[in-house]
């Protein structure tokens, strides 16, 4: 079955200013990424994944280049059309969490449907918060949930307007090694299941393994960019 | 179209509220204060306005009252006999009551009744049934505050001329009078029936005599004036009626409703500073949440709208609560101000007044708040990502100015709505922004002048202490707002009352004169001048005195000009009996400011040439080279300006609207007045009862007891206006101790890693105090500075001087901020030792 492209990102460069340095952070980097594949970017600290992901998932604007997503040019959409993408067709997990601390698991994951303005978004979110386990906890606010908890809930937040890509910034990197794996099995699961193509940034080696390809970075450019095949892609 | 908003924003901001409100609750308390202080006011109008309709006719007494300076004519008697019924009469004038129980003399308005005056309303009395029956016999009622101050009884005797009366009563409250007039002018009513006028009424004197008419209920009594109005003008009568009164209480008590409402404006404002605050630590507490989202899909501006929907909440909370409280404390407002109302002000429910305060203080609390939370609209989604994303400043966010520019407006439409002058406003506008721009102009300098000066060589605890000026959410400029406000506010009413009474106090130094004894006859100067000598007192000045009256203005008469609607000359102007004096020189209380004083009369017939002091050439429209005439008892006086003075009316002399040059006035029928000094209090007492025996007309104005009754009034002035200023002082304790509390999750996370880190409990309160103690000092500062400004403006305006300030009581204020501000800082740490780190650590993440 021959898959359609949902991102790429051509000529892409980010400079940031930092007193009177001017730091470039990615310099001409160029990918796409077909849906339904799960792409783990890796490097070290400092080599730009996480400035890559945000400018992909439009929070952060390119210095130059061409981001496409899904047809539309994230480099040139308005403000007003990033936060309806990012709505309806984005998900974000992010290593701490980022859960609302003054709403309670299931008004945390409620939030992407209400802003999108759909009716039913409690019993969705509730079947969402099942799903990833948590059916005893939808009354509980984040500080009385584990960090393992959080980040289940945050899963649940990102999988609830069915978004057509997750992208996840160390998605375990708040968490011991056993809840580390339950969470990567979660978001693979789900991404399976749902069929949304996955990008994440991480350190984790389990999770690495499990991705369908491995784009590395180091000093703002691609060193390498593998395809592995017999993994999570769908 | 895709709406503006939408519905998950009033969601959000409900549930997103529900937890985290509650550490807005102190801004609301201030929006609470600040409506309240212009409910209360608001509603205190309302209801004096509508008491002044219930009791529009006590405000008189009678349907028509007639005043003439002159014992009615034969041909006044015939104008007023046929408008029906005996009406009461009145005599009034201003005498020396001599009292025997206290052996105390005191200058009095003595006012002789007949009649049943009032027929509205009552003359309030202890016991209450003297105001009734005091006409029965030789007796008298004597204002409260007079017989509190000579510590007389009913059942005493007090002395007019040399008739005696026995108090009957004490007179509390004279439908239409306010109490602070008693003070200035203690009252005695005396029955006409027992009183001989002859020996006191000397010509020369002023005296009013006053005719009080009740009608029935259908008679149209502004209409009957209306229609004597012609012979009334002709016979020189003064006719008031229940509306007229009811218009000129009317328009005295809105004047002190504005004033109210000016002052209780400054709370308002400090509660937009309160509220301004609290929003702002709160703000910085939702930059995570309004990055997340945003990374969710919300637009920018929905954002910001979720908190400004939860601060209007907090705000109609606050207003409604205030509203409340308002309403019951309009209730109290009477009584602070109770001796300067001329009625008793009712209470009931002012709707109208409810919402102009509830709107006022929502409207405030938004154009505050969206200060803080419009930056909200500028945060990136990245910082849900990356948490140390440094955002870009946005000093000069339009949309920030365009708030300050809002709030200046709404200050400055307020002042006007409320002073009905664009001057007024203007300078109100100016002084209350100007105040607050220059604390937090201050505060933003110690801010800085902390970051890049920060004694190094100060210990580490105050080190740390007043580096917190400057870090991060730091609470100074809310802080120095609030005490520096307080501070201004009680410095400012001590400073005035005080440099008021120093300097009427210079003025009648070692040197100036203390007495004056008034309306001496021709006859009696002699005698005057021997008695003021046998008691070796120097006589420092005779003043011959003559009483004129106006007839013609620039060749038109009085009459025509007092009908004319387009004359702009004010009616008292035009009508006043013009006491005036004749001298070759001028006195050292005057000076020329235009033309030249002749001294002497020209032999010629040419127009008398006279100086005017220059308010009163003002007020009647004349230059130099103008003519005027006069009217001295029939005879007609042609005038000319030949010169304008500036008067000093603080001087204790007796000083003259107009004068005449020698050789016009000497044969005219005159009285005189004697300047003198005593040098004790005792001296004093015993020439002025000598005086008394033996020229019982002569009254006498001791500068001691204008000194001590000056005192009297505006420490009560004063005491209104601290009720009044309270608001805002309890307003800026309400904003201080919402900036300590907002600052207190910060200050214990410090804290906790201070003590984790090794610092000792009293390392930590030495830090507290240090930094509390630099923000109150300088705040209080700040506020002594703009206080004694202001003062001096005042003083100087008033007494176009530039007194000295006096140290110790400011010092004493500066202190008690400084205690108030370090006690709110070590309050707003209650508790955090008590917690062990751990367990606080734990909470706190």
């Amino acid at each position: 079955m021959k898959s359609s492209l949902i991102l790429s990102v051509e000529h892409l460069s980010k400079t940031f200013k930092s007193g009177d340095q001017i730091l470039t952070v990615l310099k001409d980097i160029s990918f796409s990424i077909e849906e339904g594949e799960a792409c783990a970017i890796v490097g070290p600290s400092g080599s730009g994944k996480t400035t890559l992901i945000a400018i992909c998932a439009g929070l952060e604007r390119p210095g130059s280049g061409i981001v496409m997503f899904d047809g539309l040019p994230m480099h040139l959409a308005h403000e007003e059309e990033l936060a309806r993408v990012r709505n309806q067709s984005i998900g974000f997990v992010f290593q701490t969490f980022q859960l609302l601390p003054s709403l309670t698991a299931l008004e945390n994951v409620m939030v992407p449907a209400e802003i999108r303005g759909e009716n039913h978004a409690r019993s969705r979110a509730t079947e969402m918060l099942k799903r990833v386990g948590l059916e005893p906890r939808l009354h509980h606010y984040p500080i009385q949930l584990s960090g393992g908890e959080q980040q289940r809930v945050a899963i649940a937040r990102a999988f609830m307007n069915q978004p057509k890509i997750l992208f996840a910034d160390e998605p375990t990197g708040n968490l011991d090694g056993e809840t580390a794996r339950e969470i990567v099995a979660l978001i693979f699961e789900l991404n399976a299941t749902t069929k949304t193509t996955l990008m994440l940034v991480t350190h984790d080696r389990d999770l690495t393994q499990k991705a369908s390809r491995v784009i590395s970075l180091k000093d703002g450019r691609v060193t390498s960019d593998t395809r592995v095949e017999g993994t999570a892609s769908v | 179209m895709k709406p503006l908003f939408g519905r998950w924003v009033w969601t959000m901001a409900s549930r997103d509220g529900r937890r985290s409100l509650k550490t807005l609750l102190l801004s609301m308390g201030c929006v609470i204060l600040g409506v309240a202080s212009f409910v209360s006011v608001s509603s205190f109008r309302d209801n004096l306005e509508s008491s002044i309709n219930e009791q529009s006719k006590s405000l008189l007494g009678a349907d028509l009252s007639i005043e003439s300076r002159q014992p009615f004519s034969d041909e006044a008697e015939s104008l007023m006999a046929p408008l029906g019924g005996e009406p009461s009469r009145q005599i009034s004038f201003s005498s020396m009551a001599y009292f025997p129980e206290s052996d105390k003399a005191r200058l009095v308005q003595v006012r002789a009744l007949s009649g049943e005056f009032p027929y509205y309303g009552t003359l309030e009395t202890e016991p209450s049934s003297a105001g009734g029956e005091f006409q029965r016999g030789a007796h008298a009622l004597v204002d409260e505050t007079l017989m509190i101050q000579l510590n007389a009884r009913p059942g005493d005797r007090v002395r007019i001329g040399d008739k005696d009366f026995v108090i009957s009563g004490r007179l509390r409250r004279i439908p239409g009078e306010t109490l602070a007039f008693s003070l200035i002018s203690p009252r005695v009513y005396i029955p006409l029936a027992h009183w001989d006028p002859s020996q006191l009424l000397e010509k020369g004197s002023i005296v009013r005599y006053r005719a009080y008419f009740r009608f029935d209920p259908q008679v149209d009594v502004d209409r009957l004036v209306e229609q004597i109005t012609p012979q009334l003008l002709r016979l020189r009568l003064e006719a008031d009626t229940v509306s007229k009164r009811k218009a000129t209480i009317s328009r005295s008590m809105e004047n002190l409703s504005r004033y109210l409402h000016l002052a209780v404006f400054i709370a308002v404002l400090l509660a937009g500073v309160g509220v301004a605050s609290g929003i702002h630590v709160y703000t910085k507490e939702k930059v995570a949440s309004v990055a997340l989202l945003r990374c969710l899909g919300a637009r920018p501006h929905e954002t910001v709208l979720i908190y400004v929907i939860q601060a209007m909440a907090i705000a109609l909370a606050g207003s409604l609560l205030g509203a409340t409280l308002g309403v019951a404390l309009q209730a109290v407002i009477p009584f602070a101000l109770s001796e300067f109302l001329p009625l008793r002000a009712g209470y009931s429910f002012s709707p109208k007044g409810i919402a102009v305060g509830m709107g006022i203080g929502l409207g405030t609390a938004l154009l505050f708040s969206l200060l803080p939370l419009v930056t909200l609209r500028k945060v990136s989604p990245l910082l849900a990502l990356r948490s140390s994303y440094e955002r870009s400043r946005h000093v000069r966010d339009p949309l920030l100015w365009l708030i300050f520019f809002l709030i200046a407006s709404a200050v400055l439409g307020l002042a006007l709505i409320y002073t009905e002058r664009w001057f007024h406003a203007l300078w109100f506008a100016t002084a209350v922004l100007g105040a607050f721009v220059l604390l937090a102009v201050v505060a933003q300098a110690i801010s800085s002048l902390m970051r890049r000066f920060l004694a190094l060589f100060l210990p580490y605890p105050w080190r740390h202490g007043i580096a917190n000026l400057h870090r991060p959410n730091n609470q100074t400029m809310a802080v120095m707002l609030s005490l520096g406000v307080g501070t201004f506010l009680l410095v400012t009413l001590y400073s005035s009352q005080a440099m008021l009474l120093k300097e009427v106090a210079r003025r009648s130094g070692k040197e100036e004169p203390n007495l004056v004894l008034f309306d001496i006859q021709r006859d009696q100067r002699e005698g005057i001048a021997a008695l003021v000598k046998s008691f070796n007192i120097a006589l420092y000045e005779e003043v011959p005195i003559v009483t004129l009256r106006l007839a013609r203005v620039k060749g038109r008469t009085v009459e025509e000009m007092r009908t004319d609607p387009a004359s702009r000359i004010p009616a008292w102007a035009l009508r006043r009996e013009y006491r005036s004096t004749y001298r070759s020189h001028l006195s050292s209380t005057e000076k020329l400011i235009e033309g030249r004083w002749p001294g002497k009369a020209p032999s010629d017939q040419q127009a008398i040439p006279i100086s005017l002091e220059k308010g009163i050439a003002e007020t009647l429209r004349v230059n130099v080279g103008d003519s005027l005439t006069f009217d001295l008892q029939g005879v007609s006086l042609p005038a000319r300006v030949s010169s304008i003075r500036e008067v000093d009316w603080q001087r204790v002399r007796p000083n003259f609207f107009v004068i005449f040059p020698d050789g016009v006035l000497e044969n005219a029928p005159q009285v005189y007045a004697v300047v003198t000094r005593t040098a004790s209090s005792e001296l004093s007492a015993r020439l002025q009862r000598a005086v008394m025996e033996s020229f019982a007309n002569v009254s006498i104005i001791d500068l001691t007891l204008v000194l001590n009754t000056l005192d009297s009034i505006l420490s009560k002035i004063s005491d209104a206006i601290r009720f009044v200023a309270f608001f805002s002082i309890l307003t800026g304790l309400a904003v201080l101790a919402s900036a300590v509390l907002s600052g207190r999750s910060q200050r214990l996370k410090e804290s906790i890693l201070m003590r984790t880190l090794g610092a000792s409990r009293s390392q930590i309160v030495k830090a507290v105090v240090a930094e509390y103690l630099v923000l109150g000092a300088i705040s209080g500062m700040t506020g002594v500075l703009l206080a004694t400004v202001a003062s001096w403006g005042l003083t100087f305006y008033f007494l176009e001087t530039v007194p000295s300030v006096t140290l110790p009581p400011i010092l004493l204020i500066l202190a008690l901020v400084a205690i108030v501000t370090v006690s709110a800082g070590l309050l707003g740490c209650w508790g955090i030792f008590r917690r062990p780190a751990l367990e606080a650590l734990r909470a706190e993440t």
